[in-house]
């Protein structure tokens, strides 16, 4: 569990934070002293350092934030140690409200969207159920959307491993993609995909595509892929700026 | 709000503060070095009532959003109160929790009557969900075939006569018995006592058990379609093992290896 602690420091560091910057520039071009940009992340009681990192880099202010973690101890904790945020709890991905987050209404929208599915369940590190992941995804998207936000950073993390498919065309099904059309390959329409490589450039249009599919255009879009040690898997992130 | 500044505290409040921040630091760490690994157990049988509370959130929603987080705080709240050495009240929260447990069966079924009792926290009067020695629970189906398997798997005793054995040993700790005084000793400022811990911890795993039992007969189809995993978990926290066999064969299910 601690082994993703340095990693998630690095990422905040050098993709989440930087995103947010340039997201702050595009969102509120004329707050120069703090961008006042409201956030919903995935974190979990032990490292929660997105809240204060992007306060002190005057991103966001100490209210108004909503924090999801996966079980009522690390709320309890969270509550404590961040007294003016609030923090909901279970499993994200499993919630009905994910998919069709009418629960989550009266707190959105927010400009930053961190989905560090990482974070959730850190005693069991294994791939993320990608599928479900995507599908809170899209719940989160369609609720910017009906609650009128003009665009949000959006950062997605997930844990991949070299083993284990990923069958895009089940989750494109899923969300409903494959009636967009435009972009659709019969080719890549049928496939099963296994390799790293593959795993991150489908999760990489995926996620534009979900966007997409709400009238949401990518700006800018970055990831980053680490090693987490001492484990045959890696942690992947991938942000972007989206906007109408 | 206003900023805590120490130096703004009048003199008394200045030596309470300090006092109880030093107390709950040493009883903390005392119950830690001795017990650490027993308490990780019960947090980690305290997150079961997550489990609970999504399995009965679709069917139950507004009797369980109102008793299940509060079932798990009392028991979390047990938990810090022994560490700080308050044996007493760790006590009376248990008690407070089983009372929750109890009306959450109860209320799950009368969701009328639930509206009443949150309007009027007194509406039972004397006579609450457990009066009569238990009447409604064993008039309930799932109840009574569990003491009859209880009674073929050869539990000597009645469940419901240890749960009211376990809430009047829990009440006397609420009623300031004179074996629950803390001040007894010659200290009064409440230290880490194994005894005193070790007793309070085994009515905690006491308490654990047949909470669960309790949940299982008053939820047994959400127990059903919990993952294999959580029911092992939750099965696991019945320490007893004729009663856990009883219980198994009450609602039927099948389980791959030991549990």
């Amino acid at each position: 569990m601690r082994c993703l602690n340095p990693l998630k420091d690095h990422l905040l560091e050098n993709l989440w934070c930087p995103m947010c910057m340039e997201g702050g520039k595009v969102f509120y071009p004329r707050l120069r002293k703090n961008k006042k940009m409201k956030i919903f992340t995935l974190t979990n009681d032990v490292n929660f350092r997105e809240i204060p990192f992007f306060i002190d880099n005057k991103l966001i202010q100490e209210e108004e934030h909503l924090v999801w973690t996966s079980t009522s101890l690390k709320k309890i904790r969270l509550e404590t140690e961040l007294s003016d945020v609030r923090v909901l709890q279970g499993l994200f991905k499993e919630e009905e409200h994910s998919r069709n987050p009418h629960f989550l209404e009266e707190y959105f929208p927010k400009d930053i969207l961190n989905l560090d599915f990482s974070s959730q369940n850190q005693e069991s590190l294994c791939e993320g159920e990608i599928k479900k992941e995507l599908e809170s995804m899209d719940g989160i998207i369609g609720l910017e959307d009906r609650k009128g936000a003009n665009g949000f950073v959006l950062i997605y993390t997930t844990i991949l491993e070299e083993a284990g498919d990923l069958n895009v065309n089940e989750i494109k099904i899923s969300l409903g993609l494959n009636e967009l059309g435009q972009e659709e390959n019969v080719e890549e329409s049928v496939q099963t995909i296994s390799t790293l490589e593959d795993k991150k450039r489908n999760i990489y249009n995926l996620m534009k595509r979900i966007c997409k599919k709400y009238n949401y255009n990518e700006l800018k879009i970055n990831d980053v892929l680490l090693n987490i040690p001492q484990e045959n898997k890696k942690l992947y992130s991938i942000a972007g700026i989206f906007k109408k | 709000m206003k900023k805590f500044d120490i130096n703004k505290l009048t003199e008394k409040v200045k030596g309470i503060y300090e006092a109880q921040i030093k107390w709950n630091e040493k009883c903390w760490r005392d119950s830690l070095a001795e017990n650490g690994k027993k308490i990780e157990i019960l947090l980690h049988n305290l997150e079961l009532f997550d489990v609970w509370e999504r399995s009965l959130k679709s069917k139950f929603k507004v009797v369980n959003s109102k008793f299940t987080p509060e079932i798990l705080m009392d028991g979390y709240i047990s938990v810090h109160l022994s560490c700080t050495g308050l044996y007493k009240q760790a006590h009376a929260s248990m008690r407070l929790q089983l009372e929750s447990v109890l009306r959450l069966i109860y209320f799950s079924q009368h969701p009328i009557e639930f509206g009443w009792w949150i309007d009027e926290d007194d509406y039972f009067k004397k006579r609450d969900v457990w009066a009569d020695g238990f009447h409604y629970f064993k008039k309930l189906e799932n109840y009574k075939n569990f003491l009859k398997k209880c009674k073929a798997n050869g539990y000597g005793g009645d469940f419901f006569d240890d749960i009211a054995n376990l809430y009047s040993k829990l009440s006397k700790f609420v009623h300031g018995g004179p074996t629950s005084f803390h001040t007894s000793g010659g200290n009064l400022s409440p230290k880490y006592k194994k005894n005193e811990f070790n007793k309070w911890l085994s009515n905690f795993v006491d308490l654990g058990g047949k909470i669960s039992l309790i949940l299982i007969l008053g939820f047994p189809e959400e127990f059903k379609a919990m993952t294999k995993e959580d029911q092992k978990k939750i099965l696991n926290t019945i320490k007893d093992k004729k009663l856990k066999k009883a219980i198994i064969k009450t609602i039927g299910i099948k389980l791959r290896g030991r549990v």
